[in-house]
């Protein structure tokens, strides 16, 4: 059985690190909707924040970033502003593993 | 020691991969990329490569068919594993070669069961 406990530090750190390009990503996606590299990137980082979030039974965590990765995907621009929240209220919450369990549910898109 | 890579973006999910291979008695190097990881199958020579499929610098199944077209590692016993279960992708890796395949999440204790299976250690 993993301890998970010893990794928690390496998940925050990454957690943050993703959010924080997510937003990046979000803002370039901004000025301009035909950024490919910008769709490609924001999907596959959504898309690993769900795979370490539910690794680390964060499970909340995992669907939010499920979204994130559906809204990269499906680049339906309309749904920017949820997915900026979604992006802010990790950020928020990323200096604390306790934080991360507990982000809020599934929000309605 | 038998050698292992990990071709895994995933810090977190490296790391604990890392981790528990070596643990297990594995000499394990990872790497972050598909380009990374190619030019590592190169000069490290592995026994075996566990490799996501989504990846920057590349992808997963690019980096499959290229092991399988140079005579080098047309053999090289590869564990894929990614969080997505499209059945098409899933056939199209078998199509290409592997030696197993896992769904994320997974505990390590199969994927190092495997590992054994594979290289009859």
């Amino acid at each position: 059985m993993v301890d998970l406990k010893k990794y928690e530090a390496t998940f925050l750190k990454q957690t943050k690190n993703i959010a924080k390009n997510l937003e990046r990503f979000l803002k370039i996606l901004s000025c301009n909707l035909d950024n490919e590299i910008a769709w490609q990137e924001g999907k596959r980082l959504s898309h690993t924040l769900k795979g370490s979030a539910a690794l680390m039974k964060c499970e909340n965590l995992s669907q939010l970033a499920k979204e994130l990765e559906e809204f990269f995907s499906d680049r339906n621009f309309k749904k920017q502003r949820q997915v900026e929240h979604i992006i802010s209220e990790i950020l928020r919450r990323s200096d604390s593993f306790k934080g991360l369990q507990k982000i809020n549910s599934i929000l309605d898109f | 020691m038998r050698k292992i890579l990990i071709i895994e973006d995933d810090e977190l999910l490296g790391k604990v991969l890392f981790d528990a291979l070596s643990a297990s008695g594995f000499s394990t190097t990872k790497t972050i990329d598909a380009l990374q990881g190619q030019q590592a199958v190169f000069s490290l020579k592995p026994d075996l490569v566990i490799l996501d499929l989504m990846l920057p610098a590349g992808n997963g199944v690019e980096l499959l068919r290229n092991l399988r077209i140079s005579a080098q590692t047309q053999s090289l016993a590869v564990i894929v594993m990614t969080s997505y279960c499209d059945e098409e992708v899933r056939q199209e890796i078998e199509e290409v070669g592997v030696q197993g395949y896992f769904q994320k999440p997974f505990g390590h204790e199969e994927l190092i069961k495997k590992i054994g299976n594979i290289l009859g250690s």
